[in-house]
Parts: C-alpha cells; structure tokens; sequence
C-alpha cells in the first residue's frame, strides 16, 4: 500500500527524473551506492521527499552503535520473506541517502514499488529525514559516546533524536530499556521538546551472570532528571543495564521484551514476550552487542505482526555483514577481521571488552583512524583517552601490533594503559605488519579496523595469510 | 600533592580527565573527586591543584549551580596565587554569561570578564598550535561556543589555529595562576613540557613525567605536523 502524497509542480518532476537518469549513469561509471542521485534530487527540489510517494510501512533505525548492523538484518530479513524492500544499506544515512533510497522505490511516474522501506538514519539527520518520512517504527540501538567531531555528546543527540520524534507522532517507538540515555527518547529532560505522545516499545536482556567492566568514560555518569550519580545494580557492557537514580528515584524502563538467555556456544537466543510467551531463536554472533541488536529486531518483527516461528526461520537465513565481520583460516589460526570504529570511544571500548572476555589467545593488529588521504578529515586523538584500552591488558591478549601515522600516540596510550612493553610493537609503516606477525602461543590474529580501514585489513590479513601459508603450516 | 577534581560526573568529557590521572601518577598525588553535591575541599583545606574538564551545555549548568556558594572562596584562593586548570568549555562557567541559539543570556559565574556564544548546529573543531612562555603547545578544539570579551592575559599565544575565538590572538584565560583553555582531551599527555612547568608551578620540581619518553616522541611528531603549513587546520 502507498501513501498518497500531493504533486510537486514541475521542479518534483523534474528532479525525479534527474535522480533516476543518474541511476543508470553512476552505474556505468561504477559509482553505484553514493547518495549522488538523492542530492541532484533535493538541489532540484528541496521538498523533494514531501512529494515523493512512499510505502505505507516505513522503519528506520539510529543509534550511535549497531544501526547498520541491524538496519541489515531487518532488510535481509524482509527481503527473505519476499517483499520488495528499498533500503539505504549501500548507501549514505543521511537526508540525501534516504532520499535516493526512497527515489529507487519508486517508477518515472512517482508509483510506490516497494512494500517496505528500511532506512538507516543518521542520529542528527533524524530532524530534517522526519521532516517529511514518517516511520511507521523507529528503532534506536544505544545512545553512546561518539565521534566528538561531529556527534559532541550523548546529552546532545537525545535532544537531536527528540526533536526528530517530535516531527512523528505517530510513530512507534521501539527503545533499548538497558539503555539509560535512550531509552527516555520522548521524555523531556531540559533539552526543550515536551513528553512526545509516540507509542513506545521496550527491549532488554536479563542478568546472563557475567559481570560487564565499569567504563572509565561512563555514557550515563549522572541522572538526566536531578543529576545524582545513578547506581547500576546490573551490567551487560558499559552502561548498558539495570539503574536507579539514589536521588530522585527515575530508574530503567519495564523490558515488553526481554532475552532471557544467551547460549553462545550453541548461537541461540532466548526471548520472553510482553504476553509471556518464550521462544528460541538464531544468534547470529557470540557479542553482547549483536545480541541486543537481535532482541530490538525480534521486538520490532513481533510488533509488525510476524510470528515468533517466523521471525526465528527468518533469522537464521542471515549472516552479519561482511564489513563488519569476516573470518578465514590459515597456519591453524583463525584471522579476524573485526571493525571496532575509531573516534568511538564506546564503541571501541565494547570491542576490547568482548576481545578480553572472549577466552582465545590472540594477537591484536590495530588499523583504527588512520589518515584517510585527506588532512580535513582527521579528527582528534582525545577518543584514545574515553576508550578503555585498560580492558585489554589481559594475559590472552598476547600481543599487540600498532601501525600507521598515529603509532606513537598508540604506543603511548597502551603503555599508560598498563599494556606490557615486551609484547607491545609499534610501526610507521602499517605494510611492515606481515613480516611482523608471530603465530606462536595464539590461537587467533585479530585485524581490528575502522570503517574506513576494512580493505585495508583483509589486505594484510591475506599478506599474513600468505606468510603462514608459506611457512609451510597446515592450511585450517 | 593534593588534586581536587571538580564534578566528574558531569565534567567528564573528550578525556580530560585522564589529564588528572596523569599528573597523579607524575608526582604521586592524591586526587579527591568532589561530586555536584559534595563541598568542595578547597574551601576548607589547601588543595594544591583544582582541575575542572569538558562539560555537556545542562552540565554546565549543574557545575555553575554547585560552584556558586563557593564563588567568594574560589576568588581568595586565586587571589592567593592557588594553581587551577579549567579545560574545554568548563572555561565558559568562569566568564560573565553564554548567550544561547535563542539569544538567551545564561548567566555564569563572573570570574573572567569575557561571555561566550553558542551555536549548537555550528560546532567548531580545529587543531591548536601555540606558546605558553617560550614552550610549543599543541592541542584540538571541539565546541559549540567561542569566548569573546576584555581579556587581558592569555594562557598561550597563538601561532596557528583559534584563540578564544577565531582572530583572537590568545587562547584561553590566565588570571594568577588560575589557567583556562578552550583545548580538550589530555591537554598534559600530548605536552609534556607544559606538564613539567605546571608541576614545577606545583613545587614538584624537575618531576620525571610518566612515560616521558614516549610522550615526547608523540609531542614532536606532533608539533612537527601541526608545523606544516600544507595541514588543514579546522574541520
């Protein structure tokens, strides 16, 4: 079903047309996946995404971390049960990216094609996408520290994300209940925008009885509503858990969905409904993360009216995407690549803290925030100092490898970390990293890499490849 | 040595704390976290250093509230040349008010005579290069505001980057020995000689920093870049 929008005059058309024409042309040029055909649009016509038709069941999904992961799992998922899904997972998650998404869900003649579209939003860019797209369902993973750059703190993207419901009413909230930042999504706190009327929906996960690290850089270190320092009487990872602020009371939302048990050895996942009910389903890595991003995916399906058989079956048809996650064999080892996002101290954090607790022997090779080619875009080091290498002082992290322009701020902050010296070694020169690499007492190389660094690790993990290989050992 | 660590539940941002855990672990001090609701230890007792960090807009707030029955004590103990670092935007708490998007003036508590202005849709982040006496400092920027008024004393000289605000030829506020920078994060670890003049401001001597030698190398390659002319400065 579409919903029907008034027409635009002759700049909509004209821009639909200009976006679509580009389409075929970015393809030949291979240029496919940029928001180039959004942003001719919205020059075009400003109000492009007032006019352009939509389908009725939009979802977007934000956060600070996991909103790509679970973007692409919600997308997979629906596309496996055979609807024609539009979505900007290629693309960009800003206003031009949902622009060109929603331009390919549609025909010359502005017909809605698609049955759902699924946009990943930018956490700042939710206030001019909800301007004119209205979810059906928002999702929101975790309110984090992020790149200070352009994100500054969390304080200020809960009153960003407001603002963007404020523009939605209608939409159905779907929140991390062990989140304490953006769990209170809709609620004022001083930020300006009064208790929005939105339908809100809450996931969570029991206590697995593991005990999480206490950050040294807390996403919640005081109460939003009397600034008393809140105390958790449970932790998954960082601050994402169970509180109670001492001083005026305000503690984590009720979960209406809640995982009651992760078996990591076995990859299941098991969820108790708001109605009571408990099922099984797919876990689709052994992280905590990945299996909140799970839980908010299963709340959302069950919301959107899909059985708990289905969701299941629909869940264990998908695999994380590979610029995330890949794993290969060689020499007996297992070689990771594994994105950990520099400039995000919370995000790197929940990594170190996963790759402490994770029992394998490894080695770690780092490839975060790296000079991408262009001096404008290299923001600071101060991230170094909200992330807890402290977690990664641990007798299985045998061995770390720092390489590239920052190695010696690196080397500077593992050794004020406690990181032992003799097994801490730092280079300029990253392509160095193979000849480098020593296989004995591990099980396992990790090639930890930014967004922008992923080539850049399977590169050299093929190089490392090559090397074991060479070596004469097994091939696993 | 005794550090009080002013409201780190809300002055908590960019790493700026870990400035403190630094200067601690150069001198071997103790280090006292005064909470929002807490006395201060400087009003009561000699504190050697006051250190106050990056703080969110509502946090300044909070900090302004908890500092302002203390204000009468924080003026003597600078008056008495007691040694203090603000970093960040906790340098805006000092001045006379932040006008706000709407034009709203925020009142603050008086100690600078300069205001500031913020902009939250148009955050400013740049990388600083600059003089305190005849040593290099080298820093990053990210904030929402710049501070503009009479200033008669800054803390370093600019030689690239922005002062208080863009144009101005200082950066940061020094009256006696309380010091404000706009500079974020750990300001001490990526300048180490700065480091061992604070301490020795501090009566700790020619103190041996922490890992010196490591940070050294990252302070020269650093002041190397930031020397480049070719680099971009801002964005």
């Amino acid at each position: 079903m579409e919903k029907k929008k008034p027409g635009g005059g002759i700049r909509f058309w004209l821009a639909l047309w200009a976006a679509k024409l580009s389409v075929p042309v970015l393809k030949l040029t291979r240029h496919n996946g940029t928001n180039f055909p959004g942003s001719v649009a919205m020059k075009l016509c400003p109000d492009f995404l007032k006019y352009l038709a939509m389908p009725e069941r939009i979802v977007a999904v934000t956060g600070t971390n996991g909103k790509t992961t679970a973007t692409n799992f919600i997308c997979d998922m629906l596309k496996n049960d055979g609807l024609r899904v539009v979505s900007n997972t290629a693309g960009s998650n800003m206003y031009a990216g949902a622009a060109t998404a929603l331009m390919e869900g549609v025909g010359i003649f502005n017909r809605c094609r698609s049955d759902v579209a699924v946009l990943e939003v930018d956490e700042r860019s939710t206030r001019f996408v909800f301007a004119h797209v209205k979810p059906k369902y928002l999702a929101v993973t975790n309110i984090a520290r992020d790149s200070i750059k352009r994100n500054a703190h969390q304080e200020y993207i809960f009153d960003l994300i407001n603002r963007g419901i404020s523009l939605t009413p209608d939409t159905t909230l779907i929140l991390n209940a062990d989140d304490p930042v953006s769990s209170f999504l809709g609620e004022d706190f001083g930020g300006g925008d009064a208790h929005a009327p939105n339908r809100r929906v809450y996931y969570g996960m029991a206590g697995q009885g593991q005990e999480a690290f206490v950050p040294g850089s807390p996403d919640f270190p005081v109460c939003p509503r009397c600034g008393t320092k809140p105390e958790f009487t449970l932790r998954h990872y960082r601050d994402i858990g169970t509180f109670r602020c001492p001083g005026c009371g305000l503690s984590s939302k009720p979960r209406d969905y809640v995982a009651l048990k992760l078996n990591t050895a076995a990859r299941r996942l098991t969820v108790e409904d708001k109605g009571g009910e408990v099922s099984d389903y797919p876990m689709l890595s052994d992280t905590v993360f990945n299996a909140y991003n799970t839980v908010m995916v299963i709340a959302l399906f069950r919301e959107m009216g899909y059985s708990r058989e289905r969701i299941a079956e629909l869940l264990g048809k998908i695999k994380i995407t590979e610029t995330r996650f890949t794993l290969e064999r060689a020499g007996g080892l297992d070689l990771y690549t594994y994105a950990a996002k520099g400039q995000n101290g919370s995000a790197a954090s929940a990594v170190f803290e996963y790759l402490a607790k994770e029992p394998s022997k490894k080695e770690l090779v780092m490839l975060l925030d790296e000079h991408y080619g262009d001096d404008q875009r290299i923001e600071t080091v101060t991230w170094l100092y909200e992330s807890d290498f402290e977690y990664l002082v641990r007798d299985n992290i045998v061995r770390i490898i720092i390489a590239g322009h920052r190695y010696l701020d690196y080397a500077l902050r593992l050794r004020l970390a406690g990181f032992p010296e003799d097994r801490l070694l730092c280079l300029e020169d990253e392509n160095a990293i193979p000849e480098h690499v020593e296989t004995e007492g591990i099980d396992a190389i990790y090639f930890l890499h930014d967004v922008y660094t992923v080539d850049k690790a399977r590169r050299l993990r093929a190089r490392v490849m090559e090397k074991l290989s060479g070596g004469g050992k097994n091939e696993g | 040595m005794l550090i009080e660590l002013l409201y780190p539940e809300v002055c908590n941002l960019f790493g700026d704390l870990m400035n403190v855990e630094y200067l601690a672990r150069c001198a071997d001090a103790q280090v006292v976290r005064t909470g929002l609701k807490d006395k201060p230890r400087f009003v009561t007792e000699k504190v050697d250093l006051l250190y106050m960090g990056s703080v969110t807009e509502r946090g300044q707030e909070l900090a302004r509230d908890a500092l302002t029955p203390h204000l009468e004590a924080l003026k003597a103990r600078t008056e008495a040349g007691g040694v203090t670092l603000i970093t960040g935007n906790a340098l805006e708490i000092f001045g006379q008010y932040i006008t706000d998007d709407d034009g709203n003036n925020i009142p603050m508590l008086g100690l600078f005579p300069t205001h500031a202005e913020r902009h939250l849709m148009n955050r400013f982040n740049g990388m600083f290069l600059g003089k305190y006496e005849d040593i290099t400092v080298v820093g990053f920027k990210s904030q929402f505001g710049h501070s503009y008024g009479p200033v008669e004393r800054g803390l370093f000289e600019v030689t690239r980057g922005a002062g208080l605000h863009p144009g101005e030829r200082f950066e940061g506020i020094r009256v006696k020995n309380l010091m404000a920078t706009y500079l974020i994060g750990p300001l001490l670890i990526l300048n180490p000689p700065f480091t061992k003049r604070l301490l020795k401001l501090l009566g700790q001597g020619d103190a041996e920093l922490s890992f010196e030698e490591a940070a050294m190398d990252a302070y020269n390659d650093r002041v190397r870049d930031f020397s480049d002319p070719k680099r971009g400065f801002e964005y």
